[in-house]
């Protein structure tokens, strides 16, 4: 089950947008874009080891999310980040995360499948992917309401003639 | 041979392609473990409020 962020409150000028669909999928892209650019610079740094480890670190797990050990962005994209249409005539839905066999082990949630959540020898030390969340919703928030901004504006300036 | 005969014969090579790639450059199963941002036009949902944050 993924962790999901809603914005609402954009239904009606997404519905006056759907006039005009290639800048309704312009400003929805920005959007999410830097949505998702939000998550990927919240994402935190390694925990330290355990004193008496012997594991290497590879930092597999940190690349698989566009990070390092270190955390915040480094190097490549994530190995989920995408923005698509939400569905037949929808607005926009963006994806990021991590396609690695073990992440859910290391970073997954408390409850869920096994295999899809946290195992017993990380808890209380390596943080949760859903832990990304918090830190970033207000940034986030604020970028939907300057894209709500930028649609009333917009249809405003269309509605007065003005180019 | 019927369409789903073929799709079938399509995803099962596939997938021993993918297998034997995984094997020869050692690369680890894929399960996705993802944050989603979308739009919500409706006051409720099936999703869990623990599992979902809602901004705006």
């Amino acid at each position: 089950m993924p962790n999901i962020i809603e914005y609402r409150g954009l239904d009606e000028l997404i519905a006056q947008m759907r006039a005009f669909p290639q800048k309704l999928k312009q400003v929805g892209k920005i959007g999410m874009e830097a949505s998702l650019n939000v998550l990927w610079e919240n994402v935190p740094p390694y925990p330290t080891a355990p004193e008496d480890s012997t594991y290497r670190r590879t930092g597999t797990l940190g690349r698989s999310l566009g990070s390092s050990t270190t955390g915040g962005q480094a190097g490549g994209k994530p190995s989920i980040y995408e923005v698509k249409q939400q569905g037949v005539g929808g607005f926009v839905e963006g994806r990021f995360g991590t396609n690695l066999g073990y992440a859910p082990y290391v970073i997954g949630p408390d409850e869920g499948e096994k295999g899809e959540r946290q195992a017993w020898m990380h808890k209380g030390r390596w943080w949760k992917l859903e832990d990304v969340v918090p830190k970033s919703k207000e940034k986030i928030n604020l970028i939907w309401n300057g894209i709500a901004q930028k649609m009333a504006d917009f249809l405003n300036s269309k509605s007065s003639g003005v180019k | 041979m019927s369409d789903k005969q073929l799709a079938d014969i399509v995803c099962r090579s596939l997938l021993a392609i993918v297998a034997g790639l995984r094997r020869k450059y050692e690369l680890p199963d894929y399960q996705n473990i993802t944050i989603e941002i979308r739009e919500s036009d409706s006051i409720a949902s099936a999703v869990p409020l623990a599992e979902k944050e809602q901004i705006g």
